[in-house]
């Protein structure tokens, strides 16, 4: 197998004040291959934009907020590189297309010029090239009428239009690896499709390492080549994208399968998994998944000793449960209502 | 007609009425005075005559609407009433004595907004650091700080100690320099402020956010959150318009600079009322000018405020 | 073969929604808290010592010094800080030690005075203006803004202009330059707090106006406009002490901070200690006030950043 073109390894991210600390990630290690989609899911909160904020060193550095662990991209460690290093490679190699295109463009200037500074920033290009190209990516990104786009503030323009705008920003220089952190919650459905498109493409004309953070499960279907699945800061289950939605090794995952609505089905309620994400300053100790777990049953072990994410099933598969080879009985897309089997 | 423009007359008019409003102020307080003011004026040795002519030009004992009337119709004719005490017209002084003021309060302003931005934006671009301590404190002390004193100090400091640079007056190039770095110490203190707080706010933003992921210089981030922080300022510059006049009648007194700061203070103490009263309505006009000015510059610098239609 | 395990939902009582046990260093009382946070604030503390200093140096003032502030000594002028007289002596020969901390007693009083005047007149106005809306808030708005461009020393300097210096003019037209902030702050207070639910519940259990305003509004504002008189005691200050300064404020012999500094600025080129502790002294008061009233406001406003 090649050099994976991102490794995460034990990442860590906390953040400190006076009253506690939020361990917003814990010790996350992935992968992501060159051209592969990798999707990863996970509720509010479960730490994966924080994750990405990290791979692209967007962290504040401060004392405030600690992290450990490498994440190596192109052979350095992205969380000890320089603040030059972090500017060649970010916009260049390593693209970020935020979440909410609303607030990400600078209200107060031109849209164009905003595209062409994401050009400029790697590239010293005469006036008229700049132009040119900010021209075509907006075409490429299938906006209609690029030039007067370009003159135009970012108020004015449509959710969808902001969100291709961002995307052509990303993929200006051709990155090796393009993150997108929800790009689809702020768009209707029609749009969502499109910029999907868009990005599939930009991927496979380019062989781009792809990394779709979302909780539409329905996206990573489509998208994704493998996933990982995210709670309370963890890694609950990685594998690849057929496992996990046909055969999945943990409850949590079950648990969001499950809570899909659907259409094909006689179901008259839906069936979201029960209880909030535990607060990020305060874990419980063992499994943070434990108290809305159907599969713990409240053992023990489950509350008091953290599950490692160890491998289950196929290659590639892994799982963070101690149980995990009791998930084989359970088979997707069985509801068994409010029934209740006794043991 | 087009935007701009209705936008310019409402003002203006609005702008009128506020004076009307100073005037019919002003007026009831000229009313109000207390005992025999044509007598204090006048001095305790003076003639009938003279008492009854000061009584005569301050229009005491008439009724209110006619001293209004005759202060509103003295004002269409473009004159500001005759001093009390010299005789001469309150306008024509004024006049000689507006540009020092205008000059002074430019320096100040200059000096205090371009030093506190730039103090601002090194305190909140290095947060927590010693810039930023350094920073908060000059805030703290330059809101603390009274003007006299400040004034006071500076002149005994660079003037007498040092000898770099004249204690007062007028007469050389360089005497502007030391009553404009006074006026502008409180300045510096509340622009730096708002500056920082924010800048902080806006560096934490999401688009400040997007424009590093891009993999520009540190400065260009910096340039983009200042633009969008500068509204605040702009605010906090022109309410403390106000507090930069009345900063600048203490400065202009202790470096006994000619303007018409100066002139308020020796008017007062000498009850030359419509003097005072002139140059209340003038400074009331500053006031309405600065107004209108900012609003035109909030709508230059946001394209948000521009398109909304003014 | 696995244990085959019930497919029924976990319990809710098992999941806690949020917090597990109350933060570490955190109270029941948020009162309480938001004190600490304060307590916290060096600079707020520092502020709060210095001002304690300069109370107890005005109230004690007999005590501390044995030379009375008006009594003078032609013969012992120009003193430089000695032994005898710990500040040394003024151009009538007082001791300025004891002028400095017997003309606390003006300075401070007249301060808070004044700043209590502006609340009593501001706060009311500016609840009335704000939560009954329409022409009377279009006026009182008006009139607030023309005021508030013109700063408070400047109204201040109009209203002794016209009424006369002295003691008591003085602090009113002190007051009243501090005016319009308090009328502005209790404005934006009855606008927001108008539109809440429980502001909504009692009108529709009938409740009238003053009631409302009183208990709902009125209530909630206690804060902000704490926050703010202290703020605004500092400006109060230095308006009075500006007034004193050219001597339109408390007359001499009246050892008040400013009128101080307005004699000795004839003197400076000889003596400079004659002006630099009273000035040192007006400085130290506000800074005093605006240090407490930045903690209070980082300690009590939401929105405060960590």
């Amino acid at each position: 197998m090649s050099e994976p073109l991102l490794a995460i390894k034990n990442l860590s991210v906390t953040f400190v004040s006076h009253s506690g600390s939020i361990r917003a990630v814990e010790r996350v290690s992935l992968e992501v291959q060159r051209g592969e989609t990798l999707g990863i899911v996970g509720e509010s909160g479960s730490g994966k934009s924080v994750m990405m904020l990290a791979v692209m060193g967007l962290l504040p550095r401060t004392k405030r907020v600690v992290t450990s662990g490498e994440v190596l991209f192109q052979g350095g460690d992205v969380l000890r590189a320089s603040k030059r290093e972090l500017r060649r490679l970010r916009g260049r190699h390593l693209a970020l297309i935020p979440q909410d295109p609303m607030t990400c463009l600078d209200p107060v200037l031109r849209v164009g010029k905003q595209l062409h500074e994401a050009i400029r920033a790697h590239e010293t290009v005469p006036r008229a090239e700049v132009q040119r190209r900010g021209i075509e990516l907006l075409t490429s990104v299938g906006l209609p009428e690029p030039e007067r786009h370009c003159t135009q503030f970012p108020h004015e323009l449509s959710g969808g239009m902001r969100q291709r705008t961002m995307i052509a920003m990303g993929i200006a220089h051709s990155p090796s690896l393009l993150i997108a952190d929800e790009p689809t919650t702020a768009l209707d459905v029609t749009i969502q499709a499109q910029v999907m498109d868009l990005l599939g493409k930009a991927q496979s004309e380019t062989n781009t390492g792809l990394v779709l953070i979302t909780h539409d499960l329905g996206l990573v279907a489509e998208m994704a080549d493998r996933v990982v699945v995210m709670y309370a800061g963890r890694v609950v289950e990685t594998g690849d994208v057929q496992t996990i939605f046909r055969a999945p090794r943990h409850p949590y995952t079950r648990g969001l399968l499950d809570s899909l609505p659907q259409l094909s089905n006689d179901e008259r309620w839906l069936h979201p998994i029960p209880g909030n994400p535990p607060d990020p300053a305060y874990k419980p100790m063992g499994c943070s998944f434990e108290p809305r777990c159907f599969l713990a049953g409240g053992r023990a072990r489950c509350g008091t000793e953290l599950p490692v994410l160890a491998p289950a099933g196929v290659r590639g598969h892994k799982s963070a449960c101690h149980f995990a080879e009791e998930m084989v009985d359970i088979l997707p897309g069985t509801r068994s209502a409010d029934e209740e089997q006794t043991p | 007609m087009s935007n701009l423009a209705k936008y310019l007359v409402r003002r203006f008019v609005a702008g009128l009425l506020t004076l009307l409003g100073v005037v019919v102020c002003l007026v009831a307080l000229m009313d109000a005075l207390p005992g025999d003011a044509a007598r204090t004026i006048a001095g305790l040795d003076a003639s009938p005559q003279e008492v009854a002519r000061i009584r005569h030009l301050l229009g005491i004992g008439q009724p209110f609407t006619t001293q209004l009337w005759d202060y509103i119709d003295r004002l269409l004719h473009g004159t500001l009433g005759v001093s009390a005490v010299t005789g001469e017209p309150v306008l024509s002084e004024i006049g000689q004595r507006l540009p020092y003021t205008l000059e002074l309060a430019a320096a100040a302003t200059a000096l205090g907004v371009l030093s506190g931005i730039v103090v601002g934006v090194l305190a909140a671009t290095h947060r927590g650091r010693i810039a930023d301590m350094v920073a908060s404190v000059i805030g703290v002390a330059g809101i603390s700080m009274p003007v006299y004193w400040l004034g006071i100090l500076v002149i005994v400091l660079f003037a007498v100690k040092l000898r770099w640079l004249p204690p007062g007056g007028s007469t050389s190039p360089t005497s502007l320099i030391l009553p404009a770095v006074t006026l502008s110490a409180f300045q510096i203190a509340l622009v730096s402020r708002m500056t920082r707080a924010s800048m902080l706010d806006h560096l934490e933003k999401d688009y400040v956010r997007t424009v590093r992921a891009k993999g520009v210089r540190e400065w260009v981030t910096v340039r983009h959150a200042l633009h969008n922080a500068f509204l605040p300022i702009l605010t906090v510059i022109s309410l403390q318009f106000g507090t930069l006049l009345g900063g600048a009648v203490v400065t202009e007194t202790i470096f006994s600079w000619p303007g018409i700061g100066q002139l308020l203070v020796t008017s007062i103490q000498s009850r030359d009322f419509p003097t005072v009263q002139g140059i209340v309505l003038v400074f009331a006009a500053m006031f309405i000018v600065v107004n209108i000015i900012t609003d035109l510059a909030y709508s230059l610098i946001d394209p948000r405020i521009r398109l909304a239609g003014r | 073969m696995p244990q085959a395990v019930s497919r029924r939902r976990a319990p809710l009582s098992t999941a806690p929604v949020g917090q597990i046990a109350p933060r570490a260093g955190q109270d029941c009382n948020p009162r309480l808290d938001r004190l600490r946070v304060f307590a916290r604030n060096r600079a707020a503390v520092a502020g709060c010592v210095i001002l304690g200093l300069l109370v107890c140096l005005a109230l004690f003032a007999p005590l501390l010094t044995s030379y009375s502030p008006t009594q003078e000594n032609l013969s012992a002028a120009f003193q430089l800080p000695s032994s005898k007289h710990w500040l040394g002596t003024d151009d009538l020969g007082r001791d300025i030690f004891s002028r400095i901390i017997y003309g606390g007693r003006y300075t401070l009083s007249i301060g808070i005075v004044a700043v209590g005047i502006a609340a009593v007149i501001g706060v009311p106005l500016g609840l009335i203006s704000g939560y009954l809306q329409g022409v009377t808030d279009m006026i009182i708005q008006r009139v607030t803004d023309v005021l508030l461009s013109f700063n408070s020393f400047l109204l201040a300097l109009v209203l002794v202009a016209v009424f006369g210096a002295g003691l008591g003019s003085v602090t009113i037209a002190a007051g009243i330059g501090v005016v319009p902030q308090f009328i502005r702050l209790a404005r934006g207070q009855a606008l927001s707090i108008r539109e809440e639910v429980y502001v909504e519940a009692a009108v529709a259990f009938g409740s009238n106006s003053l009631t409302i305003l009183r208990r709902h509004i009125l209530r909630n504002s206690v804060t902000p406009v704490t926050i703010y008189a202290t703020l605004n005691a500092g400006v109060a200050i230095l308006v009075v002490a500006g007034l004193g300064f050219l001597g339109l404020g408390v007359q001499p012999p009246a050892p008040e901070w400013g009128s101080m500094l307005g004699e000795a600025r004839v003197y400076f080129f000889q003596y400079p200690y004659q002006m630099t502790f009273p000035g040192l002294v007006i400085f130290l008061a506000v800074l005093s006030f605006n240090l407490i009233g930045d903690g209070l406001r980082d300690a009590f406003d939401p929105g405060t950043r960590e």
